[in-house]
């Protein structure tokens, strides 16, 4: 208990400094280690809990305390936030939210249901999903699929404003979790493969009114750059409009910069931070300026931005790739620690970016401190440069030398990336990440495409598979060293890992899998010490928290439907089982076998509430010995 | 809603994690077994047909495996890119054909 003391003290130390700067309530309730108050677990996005009931000794001894069923078949990203006694969960479109009590497990206080116009779910390239909810001052903010940002009175659920923050007819969408900072809640947009132009705005938390908008494309006054003071590799940008120069023509019109993962925040220096997703079309041949890559940066997409959250001014911006040409959709958290980097303690933000590469950078100033590949496969560039902070891309997987409508194949990673927005795990205890990855690698084949507003502006065929010569696997789990750029240790997983990390102070870390596994292990080591098969594959992050003096763990599952019905049913539509008996068996009639059966819609009919089992919250403890 | 929430979470706790020998927990077979019956009647005697099935394919279809073949399908029903990525992968194709042809030869000598 001493350690977490430390901990409560070094926190109250910064909600000290910073209580002038961030929101008081979000301080107050992420200082408090009963909680889990934010998406991230706090404004560093560290997703570490100082709890340490449950060890590395009796982790193995976790069962299911209760669940519950959200009613909602899609995939669950995002996780559940505990404040005091109450339990807020969110789903998928159409986007409810419960509130639970947790002092009578699964007993809902409210619930909330928007009215959605379903138009949107089309332009949702990558499944309904949405990533959590925010609570700040007796609010809890909510970013619709359909552009509207709501807040509600976390008490009771009423509706207390809702702001538009976009137009689902030009393919814009919400799904990232909105971040609350003093006044301001701020969200982000979706659409990259829409030809949307990114931007992050902020609202007012009391009334919903649009305070300021910082676009990711376009002149420095939209972007809010000054290039008199916004640094880029510690110096200030020098040149102007580079929003505008890098592109060709107009391309940055729907020059994508979407920003739809997570923000964090440094109360100290009064900083957000966040990551612009890829430029517009996946061709690079249509975002080439005169034909020739070193115009064509395509600014500011795949940029991490550091902003002033009271007027959105951008501090400092470090492009990680430069001129995509391979959708490494640069939008992945950027989590802020303080560690020592060759022997001096420094203020870093480190981000496992879709890339490859793992970036370590002085968060105060965006000096570029680490950038290695955190999986040794990478193959697209050799290394970064360390004095200009540009990827050295090979042209073997140059999808741009290469040209259109040619194939570029075995790029390493895919366009899903190393990782993807499954955020990550920094543990104070060890000093190490703790990183959910994916081991995949494409062939890409860019082609011309034609921009309609509200259509896919893709222009790019990309074909995924598990990368060659390895394990085998799609995955992996790793421990990362941010201030030496190694991976200290790596599980492989069968499957891409995409669900949230959580580390503990009872030295415990936690994942999911698609399977829909919960896996404990040793931050030390890797060594597996527990798993439970939830009812779903896991995309949500894992949290914990206490109630009544006892510590949970809790994550959502839920990719889709019930597997159980597709495998056991699947077999029995005429479709598929008559030919393939007839092929193994000719002239055997299978006539008994489920032809006159239901087959699997009619399954999904007759089983009722049991298939609404896709979105499940699982919530664990060891229970009390008797 | 409370009620059924909390009653399905003792029924996980008493069921734990029986497994028998080959690997498959109780629920697994039980999970198999609802959604056959959910195809083939809600009977005494599909109940037997499709409990006979999955025992057949508990003896020659590892657990690991059945649960990396039941990802998958759930997998390739997701839209966009995430579906993408298991079709992409051969082992998937190969472990799938490898299952289908067990369940057919399960399903012919139990139905």
């Amino acid at each position: 208990m001493e350690a977490l003391s430390r901990w409560a003290l070094a926190l109250a130390a910064i909600l000290a400094a910073g209580s002038a700067h961030a929101n008081d309530s979000v301080m107050k309730n992420q200082s408090d280690p009963n909680n889990w108050a934010s998406q991230l677990g706090n404004y560093a996005g560290q997703r570490y809990s100082p709890l340490n009931q449950i060890t590395t000794d009796n982790v193995k001894n976790l069962q299911v305390a209760w669940t519950f069923s959200t009613g909602v078949l899609r995939g669950h990203e995002g996780g559940p936030i505990v404040i005091g006694d109450v339990m807020y969960i969110h789903t998928p479109f159409p986007n409810k939210v419960f509130a639970l009590d947790l002092k009578n497990p699964g007993r809902i206080l409210w619930k909330y249901e928007s009215v959605q116009d379903p138009n949107v779910i089309p332009i949702m390239c990558c499944d309904t999903v949405n990533r959590g909810v925010a609570v700040a001052d007796g609010k809890l903010f909510l970013a619709q699929a359909d552009n509207t940002l709501v807040a509600l009175d976390a008490a009771s659920g009423k509706e207390l404003w809702k702001a538009k923050n976009g137009d689902h007819t030009k393919g814009e969408s919400l799904t990232a979790a909105p971040l609350v900072v003093k006044d301001k809640v701020f969200v982000g947009i979706s659409g990259g493969e829409f030809g949307v132009r990114g931007h992050l705005t902020a609202y007012d938390t009391t009334s919903g009114k649009m305070l300021w908008r910082a676009f990711s494309t376009g002149p420095d006054a939209d972007v809010k750059i000054d290039p008199a003071k916004t640094m880029m590799m510690g110096k200030p940008l020098g040149q102007k409009d580079l929003g505008v120069s890098t592109w060709p023509g107009d391309e940055w019109k729907r020059g994508g910069g979407t920003t739809w993962g997570w923000y964090t925040y440094d109360p100290e220096l009064n900083l957000i931070y966040y990551g612009t997703g890829n430029p517009g079309s996946w061709n690079p041949t249509q975002r080439a300026v005169d034909k020739d890559r070193n115009k064509s940066d395509n600014k500011w997409s795949m940029t991490i931005f550091a902003r002033d959250p009271d007027t959105g001014d951008a501090k400092w911006v470090y492009q990680k790739t430069p001129f995509d040409e391979w959708d490494f959709d640069g939008v992945n958290e950027n989590i802020l620690a303080n560690i020592n980097v060759n022997g001096q303690p420094r203020k870093v933000l480190v981000n496992f970016d879709r890339n490859g590469f793992a970036y370590t950078i002085d968060r105060a100033t965006g000096e570029l401190l680490v950038a290695q590949k955190y999986d040794p496969t990478v193959n697209w560039a050799s290394e970064v440069d360390m004095t200009t902070g540009r990827p050295k891309v090979v042209d073997k997987y140059s999808t741009f030398a290469n040209g259109e409508d040619k194939n570029s194949t075995a790029v390493c990673p895919a366009a899903l990336g190393t990782k993807d927005q499954q955020p990550a795990s920094f543990s104070p205890d060890t000093g190490l990440f703790y990183v959910p990855t994916n081991h995949i690698c494409m062939d890409y084949e860019p082609f011309s495409v034609a921009y309609t507003a509200g259509q896919a502006y893709v222009g790019s065929t990309v074909s995924m598979y598990p990368t060659p010569n390895s394990h085998g696997g799609m995955g992996n789990f790793i421990a990362w060293d941010a201030a030496a750029g190694k991976i200290v240790w790596s599980r492989p997983e069968r499957f891409a890992v995409w669900s949230g990390a959580l580390t503990t102070k009872g030295g415990v870390a936690y994942y999911g899998t698609l399977e829909g596994y919960i896996i404990a292990v040793d931050m030390k080591d890797g060594k597996e010490l527990w798993r439970f098969k939830t009812p779903s594959g896991i995309i949500g992050n894992i949290n914990t928290y206490t109630q009544g003096g006892k510590q949970y763990i809790a994550v959502l599952s839920g990719v889709g439907g019930w597997a159980g019905i597709g495998l056991a049913a699947g077999l029995t539509q005429e479709s598929g089982a008559n030919a393939w008996h007839e092929a193994v068996h000719p002239g055997h009639r299978p006539g008994t076998v489920a032809t006159a059966g239901l087959g699997a819609v009619g399954a999904h009919a007759s089983l009722g509430e049991y298939t609404q089992l896709g979105g499940v919250l699982t919530v664990f403890h060891v229970p009390d010995q008797k | 809603m409370s009620k059924p929430a909390v009653l399905f979470a003792l029924c996980l706790i008493a069921a734990g994690d029986a497994r028998a020998e080959d690997g498959y927990p109780t629920a697994a077979r039980v999970d198999y077994v609802l959604g056959c019956m959910a195809a083939n009647g809600q009977s005494q005697e599909a109940m037997r047909k499709c409990s006979c099935s999955v025992d057949e394919i508990a003896a020659r279809f590892p657990y690991d495996k059945y649960v990396a073949v039941e990802t998958a399908r759930v997998m390739q029903d997701a839209p966009g890119e995430r579906a993408s990525l298991v079709r992409g992968a051969a082992w998937i194709k190969d472990l799938q054909e490898e299952f289908r042809q067990i369940q057919v030869a399960a399903d012919l000598k139990c139905f």
